[in-house]
């Protein structure tokens, strides 16, 4: 069987916070002994110009973000995606390890 | 309303007393485990809005639809039928027949609590299948994953055991996690409140080492 899959989109906003509902629900899951692995949702990209990069960053939705650079940038820069998908930390340390290297 | 997530969506048209919870709860993990959203009247709206116009809007916006008929049956008070569940069933069948383009492609599942019943005060629906949960919750899963997994030939949909064994978890679960929140596991009716509690339970529980 594939992976199975969870549809999270909120319908609407419920009374409870999202974000407190699942601190919750992790804190109780953990209690039990559940590990839970970080997920691995985060693509590294750099923005490019012809070969040229022109910054990099990190997205969960690299069509998305090569659509809001494209407005910021200009239509003829694009986003090239930078090795496989990460958890949300390991793609910021990239980030800054990015930053330092052109700074 | 054009949602983008039309072919997740399934619109519950279900009673919402407190017997039927057990069934309407089961049924809600159900739909969510194996991967779609549950809709129904109950979610948060805007207050102002008809609630005939509401059902309009959340039909319009489910693929699916799960009837369930057998609390259509006399009021104990007034001694009149319940109509509103097959009102609904028959709201989603005229959008079916009568809708474009993806209304067409709606799929419902219609149940009862015993297998002729239907036929004494709803017989047009006659000829279609009808199935039965004998008020089980673990049949009212089965029933509806079986469903599911024959309409969307998703293969990405757990075996009936498996949901029916996460749902027993996840239940053990929630009095901590509304313990958590602090409140009591009756302040988390509110609908929208608890399938977030459903889809965050289960998301975490993919991502867990096992």
């Amino acid at each position: 069987m594939s992976r199975q899959r969870i549809v999270k989109y909120p319908p609407k906003r419920g009374q409870i916070p999202r974000s407190k509902i699942k601190r919750a629900v992790k804190e109780v899951l953990e209690a039990r002994g559940v590990q839970i692995e970080p997920k691995r949702d985060t693509y590294k990209y750099h923005l490019k110009q012809g070969d040229k990069i022109i910054r990099s960053g990190i997205t969960n939705n690299l069509q998305r973000r090569e659509k809001e650079l494209q407005r910021d940038y200009g239509p003829d820069v694009y986003v090239h995606q930078v090795g496989r998908r990460t958890t949300r930390e390991e793609a910021r340390e990239w980030q800054k390890k990015q930053k330092r290297r052109t700074s | 309303m054009n949602s983008t997530h039309y072919n997740d969506n399934v619109f519950i048209n279900c009673p919402f007393d407190s017997d039927y919870k057990p069934l309407f709860d089961a049924m809600i993990f159900a739909v969510h485990d194996c991967g779609f959203v549950a809709r129904c009247a109950l979610e948060a709206g805007d207050a102002s809005q008809v609630r005939i116009d509401k059902i309009y809007n959340i039909i319009e916006d489910c693929r699916y639809g799960i009837h369930d008929i057998s609390r259509t049956e006399l009021d104990e008070v007034s001694h009149l039928p319940r109509f509103n569940m097959p009102l609904e069933l028959g709201i989603f069948l005229g959008a079916k027949r009568f809708g474009v383009e993806k209304q067409e492609t709606k799929k419902c599942l219609v149940m009862d609590r015993e297998r002729y019943r239907y036929q004494k005060f709803i017989s047009d629906i006659s000829g279609q299948d009808i199935f039965v949960h004998n008020n089980n919750p673990e049949e009212v899963v089965r029933v509806v994953r079986n469903w599911l997994l024959t309409v969307s030939d998703r293969q990405t949909i757990p075996g009936g055991g498996i949901i029916w064994k996460r749902y027993q978890s996840f239940l053990n679960d929630l009095p901590q996690v509304v313990q958590g929140l602090r409140l009591e596991v009756e302040d988390l009716e509110y609908f929208n409140d608890y399938i977030f509690a459903i889809a965050e339970w289960l998301d975490l529980q993919s991502n867990s080492k096992l």
